[in-house]
């Protein structure tokens, strides 16, 4: 039946039953089947990268994009739990991204397999005190590639906060009243508070938490909100509708590239630093290309990338000298993650971290 | 029929299998009931796959409870007990209850005028109307959310427009962040549930019947009261339920225009599910506060109809 039968017939009202049901099936099968092609000659191959949102620019991967244009694929989430209930359930991707501490679940819980560091031409870059961190290698094998390292500590502003030293207390300072916020995650505010209070979390008694929960419980009339949503905390900030904040590296980063009078604290009582990086998952689809995207993230220029657009810094040395000491000073990084390791506290799960979080939602909820 | 008698003849050769075959046809078309199911198994056997399965699921670890990464599978009440004996989780809920119960009322008596407006005053055009107050509901719940974090926040819509015209100084700080910005936000968030059921009360009422009260010398007020309220009621009621559950249990409205005081009970269920790493204890919290919401709306069809038979 030619095109123009059909015009014609169609016009007249009388195709008949049959030449109709052929059309249509024909136009059926075709809806469905032409998207199928192109897909499957492109994704089929490409791993799947597992990681916080804010990670899946192209900027992080160039080598990567370098030799395969279409890029690895993307799947991401909000927070570690999530990631980790996620994979425990049976997502496979290829390559994760959990932090240092957690990564311990991880290798509990059987998800991942060790990394073959020398398939990675840049791993030899990589800070050494990177290499060994608790947590991350298990019977001498590399079961977590480093790539992110930050704090957490008081982004605040300079010209509406008057304080004579650096210091945790000031999100527990009545002057700020209504104009503080913290993060919505044990792992950040109740370790802050313990840290301010000089309660050790990885041997908390019964009375530690107890008087941990005090601690907190005195620090929520004075918040504005508990958050995971770091740009309400980066508007706020810039708003005046908060004066100071705990957050990570990049809010303070981003409004310092805003222009806004802004400082990222060095508290007296020592930051809370983390370092968070690559896994592979146990079963990897795509095992060969992820190890290029573990090398490809590896890369000098991705760190530089890092550090510039959101101030963490970058497990590989190259990457410090691709940015050079003016912008490090900009963005407040150490030259070196070592000195920062030695200097604040470094975030691990303290056994009673469950406890912990329990404490913190009931706090939360006013009990 | 006759194309039937045909296969029928043709398997004849299989006696037993024959008879099964037309014990199973007789079946079908005497019993109305298996007629009705096996129209119904698609639905059925996927309501009962996405909703029942993962229900059943949720009851069953609810009793069960977590160490680590394992589930210790042995039967125990011990999340039920812990429920009881915090005082927050008790407590939680009957806030949340009560924030949900706000937001009803407040939906429902926002709703009614608007579906009256358009059951009774608008003539042309109905369903230009129906789609305009279903537009809002074309984006994202989520992103509906954020829009009222825009016009009650700090620099936002409300007070920078406040601002401008001279009437303030600094900015209201209590708009956002508090179980009242909750109740806002979930009031327009779930309005388009209550509107359209009340409109559709509304809209089968007889006529007639409202003329006949004018004739029989009611005002306007009492017509109302006496005929329009009474005949809407079922759509009402509809509204309120659809409405009030759903809102019980919802975390991401609270957790993101909440602040510190407006969190409710879906948060702590969430952060079991989450952080917290207690999927049984999460779970059993679930249960009961399903469990509590049943018995309140059964109470309060209960007393629907008491009044109802008082009147």
């Amino acid at each position: 039946m030619s095109k123009d039968n059909i015009v014609n017939k169609l016009a007249m009202g009388k195709p008949s039953r049959r030449d109709l049901n052929k059309g249509l099936a024909a136009a059926g099968l075709a809806m469905v089947t032409l998207p199928m092609i192109p897909r499957s000659a492109r994704a089929a191959d490409q791993p799947i990268i597992f990681t916080w949102g804010g990670y899946e620019l192209p900027g992080f991967d160039p080598k990567y994009i370098e030799d395969h244009p279409e890029g690895p694929d993307f799947s991401l989430f909000g927070d570690e739990d999530e990631a980790f209930a996620k994979v425990a359930a049976g997502f496979t991707p290829d390559i994760a991204h959990p932090c240092s501490a957690i990564t311990k679940k991880w290798y509990d819980a059987g998800l991942i397999q060790p990394i073959d560091t020398e398939r990675l031409s840049n791993w030899g870059d990589v800070f050494p005190a990177l290499k060994t961190l608790d947590n991350t290698v298990y019977d001498g094998e590399q079961y977590f590639i480093p790539w992110d390292w930050g704090q957490t500590s008081v982004t605040y502003r300079t010209d509406l906060v008057d304080i004579d030293e650096e210091s945790f207390g000031l999100l527990w300072d009545e002057r700020y009243a209504g104009k503080l916020a913290v993060i919505d995650a044990a792992g950040d505010t109740a370790f802050v508070a313990a840290i301010y209070a000089g309660i050790d979390i990885y041997n908390l008694s019964d009375d530690d938490l107890a008087r941990l929960k005090v601690v907190l419980e005195e620090q929520k009339p004075l918040l504005r909100f508990y958050t995971n949503d770091l740009s309400s905390v980066a508007q706020g900030l810039a708003a005046g509708e908060l004066v100071a904040a705990l957050t990570w590296n990049d809010t303070a980063v981003e409004l310092l590239g805003e222009g806004l009078p802004v400082k990222f604290m060095e508290p007296k009582e020592g930051a809370l630093n983390w370092v968070c990086g690559y896994v592979l998952i146990k079963d990897a689809p795509n095992l060969d290309l992820a190890y290029e995207v573990l090398d490809s993230r590896l890369d000098p220029r991705a760190g530089a990338y890092l550090m510039t657009e959101y101030g963490y810094g970058h497990s590989n040395s190259k990457s410090f000298e691709l940015v050079g000491p003016e912008q490090l000073a900009k963005i407040g990084l150490p030259s070196d993650p070592g000195v920062l390791l030695d200097k604040g506290h470094f975030f691990a799960y303290p056994d009673r971290y469950t406890d912990i979080v329990r404490m913190f939602e009931e706090v939360k909820a006013g009990f | 029929m006759t194309e039937h008698a045909k296969v029928t003849v043709g398997v004849a050769a299989e006696p037993e299998r024959l008879g099964l075959r037309v014990w199973v046809r007789a079946l079908f078309l005497r019993s109305e009931q298996a007629r009705g199911y096996a129209l119904l198994s698609p639905t059925l056997i996927y309501m009962f796959l996405v909703l029942a399965l993962p229900l059943g699921l949720l009851v069953t670890f609810s009793f069960w409870t977590q160490n680590y990464l394992d589930f210790d599978r042995s039967f125990t009440f011990t999340n039920y007990i812990m429920f009881f004996q915090k005082p927050i989780y008790p407590a939680l809920l009957w806030k949340s209850i009560k924030m949900s119960g706000a937001v009803t009322l407040a939906t429902v008596i926002l709703a009614y005028p608007m579906a009256y407006f358009l059951a009774f005053r608008v003539k042309r055009a109905k369903m230009t109307w129906l789609i305009l107050i279903t537009v809002p509901f074309w984006t994202s719940y989520l992103l509906r959310v954020f829009a009222w974090k825009i016009i009650l926040g700090y620099e936002g819509v409300i007070n920078s427009g406040l601002k401008s015209i001279g009437l303030l100084e600094n900015s209201l700080e209590f708009l956002l962040y508090n179980p009242f910005a909750v109740v806002i936000t979930l009031a327009h968030a779930w309005a388009a549930f209550a509107i359209l059921p009340i409109y559709v009360s509304l809209e089968k009422i007889d006529r007639s019947l409202l003329e006949a009260a004018t004739d029989l010398g009611d005002g306007p007020m009492m017509r109302f009261l006496r005929v329009t309220l009474p005949l809407s009621s079922p759509g009402v009621i509809a509204a309120s339920l659809f409405v009030f559950i759903p809102t019980v249990g919802d975390y991401v409205t609270p957790s993101l225009v909440g602040g510190t005081t407006g969190i409710m009970i879906g948060n702590i269920i969430q952060s079991m599910f989450g952080k917290a790493n207690n999927w049984p204890m999460g779970g059993a919290i679930a249960v009961i506060s399903m469990l509590s919401i049943a018995l309140l709306i059964c109470a309060f069809l209960w007393l629907i109809q008491r009044t109802k038979r008082l009147v």
